[in-house]
């Protein structure tokens, strides 16, 4: 009996002791300070500020905080005025502290610069609004296998000239805070005159609309934001996507990227400081 | 892991009844077929593995397969697939965990040239590489040469397998066959006349009708489960004997794999599945005329498609990838005196299609249907002469191309497109092959043997998925793809000792790569743009090591260890901001050791020891926030290295009392016996529960446990 609790044993031992670890030594890892900034028309700037977390590193809830940035001198300035941004608390977005301005607000066809200082270095940035598109109309469709949900389709006019693609956000009455449908539109500039677009937003596991996945609730009062971004801002977005870990693709299907992703901050920072001509909408679900 | 372990054993459990006995050759020296097998013998030395010195002596640094040692590896689940152990020969590595590719001296996994009596085989992998698409049963005897190939062998950089099933007339209507849980076969052979006989084949899993369900039965992972791996293949053929100095066999193969992985929201692919198919069939007509010259003609066809679809941002997208080759190939051979001559032609014509994008979706996503089948021809003539001069031997030849991409073809260009009609000469290729080996016989018992070889190859596969699924797209050289190109230099020491029951070897090679592909973008780009050749980066590569060998051949106990030192590089000017990066399968270390020992008649024992540095790998360095995006950042071009790969495999067989004709034994064997968790991916898993609860963490999963075996063999 001793000896078969021994072979056992040994069995068990061999079994446990033989599962690799990945040698995740540091090669070529550098800290950086990453910069999510925007301005968008008829809004004030808000900058957002972390720093990158080594692969290797643990993350929870309670060190996440040490990567966020809330000592830095944040400006803005449209060339003729600057203005230091104040900074606050920001529950509905990670890194969940915000540096907000309160005078300059974007202009479509502005250029602004964006300064950020912090821990003795500067980063500096440029970005302008691109001219917007507005929504020609809205419709929408029953959805497949559910009559109470419906599907929302917009239609707008796109000038090629512009060179803009589309970004749009929505916010559900009972959500907190909007939510991307995850797909640039017109992100190769290739598209022009009338276009339909169906929004088709991502709401996670926690959000309260998760059940209705990509559609809206019949009835329901729907708050929506149309962006449209300029060449720089659409090709950090769209190779965002590749590099992007909960997007899907990354996680699931490891693709390894072949260049590092493009970044229109100032070394050694890293992120995009972008302005965005902003139309809004609400729209009532039939 | 669970479930692999409980789906193996399972499989285990199944018991095989297949025959093994051999073809008997006719023994009259005057019949055709008798002449069919010398004519083997002398063109193809390093076949014949009953020559112990064959190492020594051989016009190539090949590796001699003997399909009956073979089955005494031990095997996974009951089978033993020759394809698959080559793997084991050494200067092979595996392409990866279930995989059934192979990386030959830093060569890409589609640059050997796999042919089946001759048909192109583009893709040898069934079930996620756990079988090859050779079927065991029909398996006569397996070429491999890594270098010194010779010039009647073009079209790929790395080597050559050359498959060949049963070309004899059997004497006697014989069945084979293997009943399991996951799959079963049956093959048959069926002498109609003295001159005339057919063979067939069939294979098939059912492993969502009977694996999956049981498994869902017990309430195990019922999301895994409603996953669906299956394959069939079928042969089938004929050998006949037109004349006493004429034989005409013809061969048909399709084999066909369904995966399908179903919704897995957290990675938000509704669906994916893939399938591909194989087909290949060809008629050989083999004539002597006399003892110094005899001829070979062969009609091949060979079409290998796949398709690969992925619901993502509700809609469906699909892709396909589809080549079909039509292939004439003669051969004349020539014996005289000290001259062994081979010269012919071969002639392919190859229709494409490399990447067709179908996407349907309720969302407008931009689609770029710049969409072209590639037809390309190609002529090659070549010719080799080995001379043999006492302690001297030399293999002299040449291989002269010509190809040639043919319309209809569009090229797209921002200017303006072109557009060529049908069967217009678009771009042609015009390639030189000088294939050079030389031995020198020091003794009977040593030999230095050197090499130096130029390649070509039109034909190529790009990966655009980096796990375990093939969807390499088939992409023939074409106005705006130069074909990929080497120069292989090898060299090696061969001694043998105590009468060639012990053989050494110590090789050491040199290769550089021209024009090779890569993919440009992620998954997304493949599924929305249809011109592959825009998506394409082009570079260089090289790769050099040395490989060492020791085999026993004689006694009790008999095996080999094989041991491989290697570095392979490649260089693209947009990957990596153009700095040289290690390529994929650079493996620095690589170790096979191969132990046989046959106790008594009864009991015969075998064991596996394999030992790899793990593939490289491109793996981010940190990770930051932006739009609600978990953002990697990447470093240096495939800067990290895998875990090794590692594992045990041990085998026993018992041969059980015969009781007349039937003969039978048990076969135990463990694959993975110190249970390594050999990783088969690296993912990075992220979960968000709230906004600012992030759970970010990398995984590695694993594919194959400790897996017991038993199978019962018996013969008729």
């Amino acid at each position: 009996m001793k000896r078969t609790i021994f072979i056992c044993c040994c069995v068990l031992f061999f079994m446990n002791s033989c599962k690799p670890d990945l040698n995740y030594e540091i090669k070529g890892y550098t800290q950086k300070v990453i910069v999510e900034g925007s301005i968008a028309s008829g809004e004030f700037a808000a900058v957002y500020l972390s720093l990158n977390v080594p692969v290797w590193e643990k993350i929870d809830s309670a060190n996440v905080l040490n990567h966020v940035i809330r000592t830095a001198k944040v400006s803005v300035s449209d060339g003729e005025k600057t203005e230091i941004l104040t900074s606050g608390w920001d529950k509905t977005h990670f890194p969940p502290y915000v540096y907000k301005g309160t005078d300059l607000r974007g202009v479509e066809g502005k250029t602004y610069t964006i300064k950020v200082e912090y821990s003795g270095i500067t980063l500096n940035a440029v970005t302008t609004i691109p001219f917007g598109t507005d929504i020609d109309e809205f419709s929408d469709t029953e959805a497949i296998n559910n009559d109470s949900l419906r599907s929302i389709l917009m239609s707008f006019t796109i000038d090629p000239k512009k060179k803009t693609s589309f970004k749009v956000y929505t916010k559900k009455k009972k959500d907190g805070f909007y939510t991307a449908t995850p797909l640039l539109f017109n992100s190769e500039f290739t598209l022009s005159g009338k276009q339909s677009f169906n929004i088709s937003p991502r709401p996670s596991t926690s959000d309260p609309s998760y059940s209705e996945s990509a559609n809206f609730a019949s009835g329901d009062t729907i708050q929506i934001r149309f962006c449209a971004l300029d060449s720089i801002s659409t090709d950090f977005f769209k190779a965002l996507t590749f590099y992007s870990s909960n997007s899907g693709i990354g996680s699931a299907f490891f693709v390894g990227e072949k260049n590092p992703l493009k970044s229109n901050i100032s070394l050694p920072g890293f992120g995009i400081w972008y302005g965005y001509a902003v139309r809004k909408y609400i729209y009532v679900v039939k | 892991m669970k479930i692999n372990f409980l789906l193996i054993i399972l499989l285990s459990l199944s018991y095989q009844v297949f025959s093994q006995e051999k073809h008997k050759l006719i023994k009259d020296s005057a019949d055709a077929s008798s002449i069919t097998k010398k004519i083997f013998q002398i063109q193809e030395l390093e076949v014949k593995a009953s020559l112990t010195d064959a190492n020594i002596k051989s016009g190539s640094t090949g590796l001699s397969i003997n399909i009956k040692d073979l089955k005494q590896l031990p095997t996974l689940v009951g089978e033993s697939d020759p394809y698959k152990a080559l793997q084991y020969m050494g200067g092979v590595s595996q392409a990866g965990e279930a995989s059934a590719g192979l990386y030959v001296r830093g060569g890409n996994n589609d640059q050997n040239l796999i042919l089946l009596n001759g048909s192109l085989i583009q893709n040898p992998t069934h079930v996620l590489g756990i079988f090859s698409v050779f079927n065991p049963d029909l398996i006569e005897k397996m070429t491999f040469i890594k270098s010194g190939i010779p010039a009647e062998y073009g079209g790929r950089l790395s080597s050559v397998v050359d498959i060949n099933t049963f070309n004899n007339i059997p004497q006697k209507f014989k069945v084979d066959g293997s009943i399991g849980l996951i799959s079963s076969r049956i093959a048959t052979q069926i002498p109609i006349s003295h001159n005339f006989s057919l063979y067939a084949s069939l294979r098939g899993s059912y492993i969502s009708s009977l694996i999956l369900p049981t498994l869902t039965h017990f309430g195990i992972d019922t999301l895994l489960t409603q996953n669906k791996y299956e394959y069939w293949d079928l042969n089938a053929g004929f050998i006949y004997q037109l004349a006493r100095k004429t034989k005409l066999s013809g061969h048909f193969y399709t084999g066909r794999d369904d995966i399908s992985i179903m919704p897995m929201s957290r990675f938000l692919f509704d669906k994916n599945a893939t399938y591909w198919q194989n087909t290949a069939s060809g008629i050989q007509l083999y004539h002597f005329f006399n003892e110094k010259w005899s001829m070979n003609h062969q009609l091949n066809f060979s079409k290998f498609e796949l398709a690969a679809n992925i619901d993502l941002f509700k809609s469906y997208n699909e892709l396909s990838t589809q080549l079909k080759t039509f292939n004439y190939k003669f051969d004349f051979f020539n014996f005289k005196g000290k001259h062994n001559i081979r010269f012919g032609s071969e002639f392919t014509y190859n229709m494409a299609s490399p990447h067709f994008v179908k996407v349907d979706s309720v969302i407008p996503i931009e689609v770029d249907n710049q969409h072209n089948d590639i037809h390309s021809s190609q002529v090659a003539l070549y010719f080799r002469d080995e001379i043999n001069l006492k302690n001297w031997q030399f293999n002299v030849g040449l291989r002269a191309n010509l190809y040639s991409h043919l319309g209809p073809y569009t090229d797209y260009n921002d200017s303006g497109n072109t557009y060529y009609s049908q069967n217009k000469i678009i771009k042609s290729y015009v390639g030189l092959e000088p294939r050079f080996f030389m031995r020198y016989l020091f003794t009977n018992q040593s030999s230095l043997k050197i090499t130096t070889s130029r390649h070509i190859q039109y034909l190529n596969q790009i990966p655009v998925f980096s796990f375990g699924i093939p969807a390499d797209l088939q992409l023939p050289a074409s106005l705006k793809v130069m074909p990929q190109t080497s120069w292989h230099f090898s060299g090696g020491y061969f001694r043998n000792f105590s009468d060639n029951a012990w053989e050494t070897s110590l090789e050491l090679y040199y290769k550089s790569l021209q024009h090779q592909l890569e993919f440009k973008s992620g998954i997304t780009e493949s599924f929305t743009n249809g011109n592959i050749e825009k998506n394409l980066l082009i570079g260089k590569g090289w790769s050099y090591g040395t490989e060492l060998k020791i085999r026993k051949n004689t006694g009790k106990f008999t095996g080999w260890i094989a041991y491989n030192l290697a570095w392979a590089y490649r260089q693209f000017d947009q990957i990596n901001q153009g700095k040289v990066f290690l390529a994929r399968n650079d493996r620095r270390h690589d170790i096979s050791v191969v132990s046989m020992y046959e106790l008594n008649k009864r009991w015969s024992f075998s064991s596996l020891f394999v030992y790899a540095t793990g593939n490289r790998l491109n793996l981010p360095l940190s990770w930051f926030v932006i739009d609600k995006n978990i953002i990697l950042e990447y470093g240096h071009y495939n800067a990290f290295e895998m875990p090794a790969y590692h594992r045990l495999d041990l085998s026993a067989s018992l041969k059980l009392k015969p009781r007349k004709a039937f003969r039978s034994e048990l076969n135990f064997s463990i694959y993975n016996v110190y249970n390594r968790a050999n990783p088969f991916q690296i993912i990075f898993d992220t979960k968000t529960s709230g906004i600012n609860k992030l759970d970010f963490k990398y995984k590695m999963s694993y594919l194959m446990p400790i897996i017991p075996s038993v199978s019962w063999v018996f013969h008729l």
